[in-house]
C-alpha cells in the first residue's frame, strides 16, 4: 500500500463494491479517496481489496506564486503578509492550512485591485496564536522600509492576536509617513462566503488614504456592505468567530469604507514627512487578571521580577487586600503597577471606594479607560524607550489615542 | 442515433426535529427578525479549477439578502463553524441505507460543495455519504441506489429583484436525506413506481418534516448526449411528464443539430431597436419601455423555421437564456407579427437584414446586460449544435424543463474541515437497526395493539403519515381512540369547515388543556370550533360558558322543559338538547334521563 502516491487513480473494491478514485492522503491506517463524483471516501487500509494503481492523475496541490510586484493603477501600497486566514488556503492533499498568495486568485477576487500597485512582502507565515514581541518587531521594521516607497501599507494578519500587534505598532511607530492598515478574515479566502474580499479591498482603500495611524479594517457588521477602521490602541477581538469580531472599545471607529469610498473622522492623525520607528520593547511586563479566587501566592508567582504589571481588576479598579503586601513588595523594590479595568468599557477611577484609595496609597497606577493589553504593550514600549524617572508621567500621556477625554452615552452592543 | 432512454431519480426529504450543524428548531414562527446582504466569490475546489456552474453563477454577479428567522442562528448566518451533526439525524440516514440494502461507510466524511447561487449563506453545502450500492425492487427489476446522502438542506428563495435575491434562513441547514438511484429506471411509469416504492417507505417511518415540500424528487435523464439534470420536480405525476418532455426535445435536437453545424452564431449580435418601439402597440413592450427598459434585436443564423414549428422550438431554448437574465422572454421571427407587434417587423428586418434561412428575435433588457444574454445565447447554440447536453434544468408545473445552469461537476467539492470524520460504530448500527423502517403490516399491527384501534383505521394513520401525531395526541388525551377519531374525521371536518390546513403545532394547547381537564369528546370538539372556526383565543375559550357541560339536575330540567313543548323520546332527545343549547352534553346521560322520566 506504501508504494502508492498520492494523486493516483485507484480501483478498488470496498464492502463489495467496485469503486475507482483518487488518493488523496493515508492517514491513522484510513485512506482518503476523492471519488469520481467529487465526494472523498475515508476507507480503512484493511478493509479494502484488489486494488489497482490505474494512472497517476496531475497532481494539483497549491502552488504558491511568490510575485514580488503586482502592477497596476498609480497608487503603490505595500502588502505585507504574515499569515492568518487571509492569507491561507486548505491544501486539499495535506488537509493543512497553508498560506498562499495566489495573484490571479487576488485579482479575481478583489474588485479593485487594479487600482492599485502592490508592493509585495510575504514574510514567514505563522499562526497569530505563535507571534511574539520579536514578531512585532520584524513587522514594524519591514513596514518602515515598505513605508519608504509607497503610500502606505496592509499587513495580512491572523485576527486572534490582531488586535496586540495593532498596539505595538502604534506604540513603535513614533510617525507614519502613511497608513498602516491590518487586515484579517474571519471565514478563510478558500470559501465563496470569505469576508477577505472585502476587507482587503477595503484595506487598500485605507491604506492609499491621507491619514498616518496604525489601525485594524475588518467589517463593520455581519453584512458584506462595510468595512471600518479601528485605531490599533482601542480595538479588540470581542467576538471569536463572527465576520464584525473587532471593536473600537467605548468610541466609534475613525474610518469607514462604504460604495467603494472612504470616510475619514477628523479625528484621524495626519501623516507625518517621514516615519519614525522605536522598536525597543521590555517584554518583562505582566498582565494578571485578578479573580476572588486568585490568591497572594500566585499573584506573587506571576509577577516576580517583571518591571511591571498590569492587573485587569475589578469594577472601578479593585483587588482583594489579600493582595496589598505582595502589591506593596513591588512598588517597594521600584517595579511598577498599573490598574486597568477587566470591564474592558468604562474607565478605572480609585477615589470612589476606599479599596481604590488604599491601592493608591501602596503606589498603583491607575490608567483611566486604557485598555488592560493596550497597558502592557505600552508599559513595554515606555519602560525601553523612556527614561525611568518619566515613567508614570508617560504611561499617564496620551500618546497614540489610547486614552480616551469623553465617553459618550452610546448604545452597547 | 439516440440511444436508449436512462432514468435516475434523486429524492429529497426533510427531516423534522433539529438542524443538522446547530440546536434551531426546522420549524419556525412566521416572524422575521433584521437581514443581512451578502456577496459570494467562485473559489476554485481542490483540483485548483472553477467549476462550470460556480463561474457561470460569477457571470450573474447578483448579491444576495437573508431575512433572520427565529429557527437559525450564527451558523446559518455563516458566523460561526458547524456544531456537532445532529445524532438523530446520522441514526435515521444509516437506518434508510439499511433499509434501502446499501453498505453504510465507516467513517463519514462531510464534504463541501461549492454552490454560489446564493442559497447558502457560506457559498458551499455541506453533505456526506452515509450509504452506497443498495437496491430497491421494483416490478421492472432491481434499481440500484448508489448513494444515500446527509446533508444541509439551502435556503428558501422569496423573490428576486433587480440584480438582488432575497432568501429566508428558515430551512437552511434542515437535514435533508438525499437517496440517489442509478440510471436503472427504463421509462416515466418506472420512475414514477420507484419513488413510491422509495417514498412509501419514508412515509412509514414517518421521519419526514410536515411541510408541503419536506419531499422534492430530481430527475436524471440521458439518452446518449449526456445527463441532464431537472430540478425540482414536485409531485409523481410531473416526473412522467418532466421525463416525456425531456425526451420529445433531445429527439428533435438530435435530428436539428446537423442542420446547424458550421452555422456562424458570432452573428447574433444585439443592437438597440428601441426607436423602432416608439409608438407599438405591443402592451408589454411599451410597459417596459417607460419602465426605462430598452428593447434589442438580432439576427438567428441559420435559425429560421426551427424557433417553434411542429417539430422545434429552438426559440424556448433562447428564451430560457433570456429569462435567467431578468428578461421576460423573446419574441422571434417564427411568431412575428403577432403579440401586437405589426407594423415594427419590416422595419426590423430592414434593420437586422436577416439573409436566407437566418431568423431574428428582439428582447426587452438593459444595457447593463444584454452582453451577458449575448454570450450565453452564443455559447448555449454552440452546445446545442454540438449535442453537449449536460446541463442543470427545472420543471415547471406542465413538465416543460427550462435551462437553470451549467451541470455541476466533481470541481465543486472539497472537504469541510471543520468537521472532523465521524466513525460509524457498532452502537451506531445497532441504534439505526432497531430504528429501520417497518413494513406496512408490522406497522399496523403495532399501531392495533398499542391503541387498540381498529385495522382499518391504523392502515388509514398509517398512510397518511400520521403515526407520530396519533402518539403525541394520545399522550395527551389519554384516550387513544378520541385520539384516532380527531386524526380520521374531527380535524379533517375542521379543516374543511375552516377552508384551510391546521397544523399539529395549533392544536397541541388545545389537546394539552383537554387532557389536563379531562374533557370528553364533545366539548373538545366543541372546543375546537370555537377556536378554530369561531376565532376565539384559548383565554377566552377556557373561560367561556359553552364548554361547560350540561349535566346532572341541569341536564334533567331541560328534559323536563323539552318535554312540555313535545313528547321526548329516547330517539329524539339528542337532536332536541341539539337544538336548545350549543354546550355539551353526554347523549347517554339524556337518554338514560329520558328513560327514568318518561318510565
Amino acid at each position: 500500500m506504501n508504494k502508492i502516491t498520492t494523486g493516483t487513480l485507484l480501483e478498488f473494491t470496498y464492502k463489495d463494491t467496485r469503486l475507482k478514485g483518487v488518493l488523496v492522503s493515508i492517514s491513522e491506517g484510513n485512506l482518503n479517496i476523492k471519488l469520481q463524483n467529487g465526494y472523498n471516501l475515508l476507507v480503512p487500509e484493511k478493509s479494502i481489496s484488489e486494488i489497482k494503481a490505474t494512472e497517476s492523475v496531475t497532481k494539483n496541490s497549491i502552488t504558491e506564486e511568490k510575485a514580488l510586484a503586482l502592477e497596476g493603477g498609480p497608487k503603490r501600497v505595500a502588502f505585507i503578509g504574515t499569515g492568518g486566514t487571509i492569507a491561507s488556503r486548505v491544501d486539499y492533499i495535506t488537509g493543512a492550512v497553508k498560506p498562499v498568495l495566489n495573484p490571479s486568485f487576488l485579482k479575481e477576487s478583489v474588485s479593485n485591485l487594479s487600482k492599485f500597485t502592490l508592493d509585495i512582502n510575504l514574510l514567514e507565515a505563522v499562526l497569530s496564536e505563535n507571534i511574539t514581541p520579536e514578531d512585532w518587531k520584524l513587522f514594524a521594521r519591514t513596514t518602515r522600509d515598505k513605508l519608504a516607497r509607497n503610500h502606505g501599507a496592509v499587513i495580512l494578519h491572523g485576527t486572534d492576536t490582531m488586535s496586540y500587534t495593532a498596539s505595538a505598532l502604534s506604540f513603535m511607530f513614533e510617525s507614519l509617513s502613511g497608513p498602516v492598515v491590518l487586515i484579517g478574515s474571519q471565514r478563510s479566502s478558500d470559501r465563496p462566503s470569505s469576508d477577505a474580499f472585502l476587507n482587503l479591498e477595503a484595506g487598500l482603500e485605507f491604506a492609499s488614504s491621507n491619514f498616518g495611524e496604525v489601525g485594524i479594517a475588518m467589517h463593520g457588521n455581519s453584512s458584506d456592505n462595510s468595512v471600518v477602521f479601528h485605531r490599533g490602541v482601542r480595538a479588540r477581538k470581542m467576538h471569536s468567530s463572527r465576520r464584525d469580531a473587532f471593536w473600537s472599545m467605548g468610541c466609534e471607529p475613525i474610518g469607514k469604507y462604504e460604495n467603494g469610498k472612504v470616510a475619514l473622522s477628523t479625528d484621524a492623525r495626519a501623516q507625518s514627512d517621514e516615519t519614525v520607528l522605536s522598536e525597543k520593547l521590555e517584554t518583562s511586563v505582566a498582565l494578571v487578571y485578578f479573580h476572588p479566587g486568585l490568591n497572594a501566592e500566585d499573584f506573587a508567582a506571576m509577577t516576580a521580577g517583571k518591571r511591571a504589571t498590569v492587573i485587569m481588576g475589578t469594577g472601578l479598579g479593585h483587588t482583594g487586600s489579600r493582595l496589598y503586601p505582595a502589591i506593596k513588595e513591588i512598588t517597594g523594590r521600584g517595579d511598577h503597577v498599573l490598574m486597568t479595568t477587566q470591564c474592558l468599557f468604562g474607565g478605572v477611577n480609585m477615589n470612589v471606594y476606599s479599596t481604590g484609595r488604599e491601592l493608591l496609597g501602596i503606589g498603583v497606577i491607575p490608567l483611566s479607560n486604557m485598555l488592560p493589553e493596550v497597558a502592557m504593550i505600552k508599559a513595554m514600549h515606555v519602560l525601553a524607550n523612556y527614561p525611568e524617572e518619566d515613567f508614570r508621567k508617560t504611561m499617564l500621556t496620551n500618546l497614540r489615542g489610547e486614552f480616551l477625554d469623553r465617553e459618550f452615552l452610546w448604545e452597547v452592543h | 442515433m439516440p440511444k436508449k432512454v436512462m432514468v435516475g431519480l434523486e429524492i429529497h426529504i426533510q427531516l423534522g426535529g433539529r438542524k443538522l450543524f446547530c440546536n434551531c428548531s426546522t420549524e419556525s414562527s412566521s416572524e422575521t427578525g433584521n437581514t443581512i446582504d451578502r456577496k459570494l466569490i467562485a473559489t476554485t475546489g481542490e483540483s485548483g479549477k472553477y467549476d462550470p456552474a460556480a463561474v457561470y453563477e460569477k457571470s450573474r454577479a447578483r448579491s444576495f439578502r437573508y431575512s433572520v428567522t427565529d429557527n437559525s442562528c450564527l451558523l446559518e448566518a455563516d458566523e460561526e463553524p458547524p456544531h456537532g451533526i445532529n445524532q438523530n439525524a446520522l441514526r435515521k440516514a444509516v437506518s434508510m441505507s439499511l433499509a434501502l440494502n446499501c453498505k453504510v461507510v465507516d467513517r463519514v466524511a462531510y464534504m463541501r460543495k461549492i454552490v454560489i447561487d446564493g442559497s447558502n449563506t457560506s457559498g458551499f453545502q455541506r453533505t456526506a455519504i452515509i450509504g452506497f450500492n443498495g437496491y430497491v425492487e421494483t416490478s421492472k427489476g432491481k434499481v440500484g441506489i448508489s448513494s444515500i446522502c446527509l446533508e444541509e438542506d439551502s435556503c428558501r428563495k422569496i423573490e428576486e429583484l433587480d440584480g438582488m435575491v432575497l432568501y429566508s434562513l428558515d430551512r437552511l441547514g434542515v437535514p435533508l436525506m438525499e437517496i440517489a438511484t442509478d440510471p436503472d429506471i427504463v421509462d416515466g411509469e418506472h420512475a414514477v413506481e420507484t419513488a413510491e416504492i422509495i417514498g412509501k417507505k419514508l412515509l412509514l417511518a414517518g421521519w419526514a418534516r410536515k411541510a408541503p415540500d419536506a419531499i422534492r424528487q430530481d430527475v436524471n435523464f440521458s439518452m446518449g448526449f449526456g445527463r441532464v439534470e431537472i430540478k425540482g420536480v414536485p409531485k409523481l405525476s410531473t416526473i412522467k411528464s418532466a421525463i416525456s418532455y425531456e425526451k420529445e426535445r433531445q429527439t428533435w435536437l438530435g435530428e436539428l443539430s446537423p442542420a446547424l453545424k458550421g452555422t456562424d452564431w458570432g452573428r447574433l449580435k444585439f443592437q438597440d431597436v428601441t426607436k423602432l418601439f416608439v409608438n407599438t402597440r405591443s402592451n408589454v413592450i411599451a410597459q417596459n419601455m417607460k419602465s426605462g427598459f430598452k428593447v434589442y434585436g438580432t439576427v438567428l443564423p441559420g435559425l429560421a423555421g426551427c424557433l417553434k414549428s411542429d417539430k422545434y422550438r429552438m426559440g424556448r431554448e433562447l428564451a430560457d437564456v433570456a429569462k435567467l437574465f431578468g428578461s421576460g422572454g423573446i419574441m422571434h421571427s417564427d411568431e412575428l407579427p403577432g403579440y401586437g407587434v405589426e407594423g415594427e417587423v419590416p422595419k426590423l428586418i430592414e434593420l437586422l437584414k436577416p439573409g436566407n434561412g437566418d431568423g431574428f428575435t428582439i428582447i426587452v433588457s438593459t444595457p447593463k446586460v444584454i452582453g451577458l444574454i449575448e454570450d450565453s445565447m452564443k455559447s448555449r447554440l454552440r452546445k446545442l449544435e454540438s449535442l453537449d447536453l449536460p446541463e442543470t434544468r427545472v420543471v415547471s408545473d406542465d413538465g416543460s424543463t427550462h435551462f437553470l445552469r451549467p451541470l455541476p461537476g466533481g470541481e465543486r467539492m472539497y472537504p469541510e474541515t471543520d468537521i472532523p470524520s465521524i466513525v460509524v460504530d457498532n452502537s451506531l448500527l445497532e441504534a439505526a437497526r432497531k430504528d429501520m423502517p417497518k413494513t406496512e403490516e408490522e406497522l399496523v399491527r403495532g399501531i392495533i395493539s398499542a391503541y387498540g384501534i381498529s385495522r382499518q383505521d391504523a392502515t388509514v394513520i398509517i398512510t397518511s403519515g400520521k403515526v407520530e401525531s396519533l402518539r403525541r395526541y394520545d399522550e395527551m388525551l389519554q384516550n387513544s381512540r378520541l385520539a384516532a377519531r380527531l386524526i380520521l374525521q374531527a380535524i379533517p371536518e375542521l379543516e374543511k369547515k375552516a377552508g384551510q390546513s391546521i397544523s399539529d403545532q395549533e392544536i397541541y394547547p388545545l389537546l394539552e388543556e383537554a387532557g389536563r381537564r379531562k374533557w370528553d369528546r364533545q366539548i373538545l370538539e366543541k372546543a375546537m370550533d370555537l377556536h378554530f372556526i369561531e376565532k376565539m383565543s384559548m383565554g377566552d375559550l377556557l373561560k367561556s360558558s359553552h364548554l361547560k357541560p350540561i349535566e346532572g339536575e341541569e341536564l334533567k330540567r331541560m328534559i323536563m322543559e323539552l318535554n312540555k313543548e313535545e313528547a321526548v323520546s329516547q330517539k329524539n332527545i339528542v337532536p332536541m338538547i341539539r337544538s336548545r343549547t350549543s354546550r355539551p352534553f353526554n347523549p347517554t346521560e339524556a337518554i338514560a334521563l329520558v328513560k327514568a322520566i318518561t318510565g
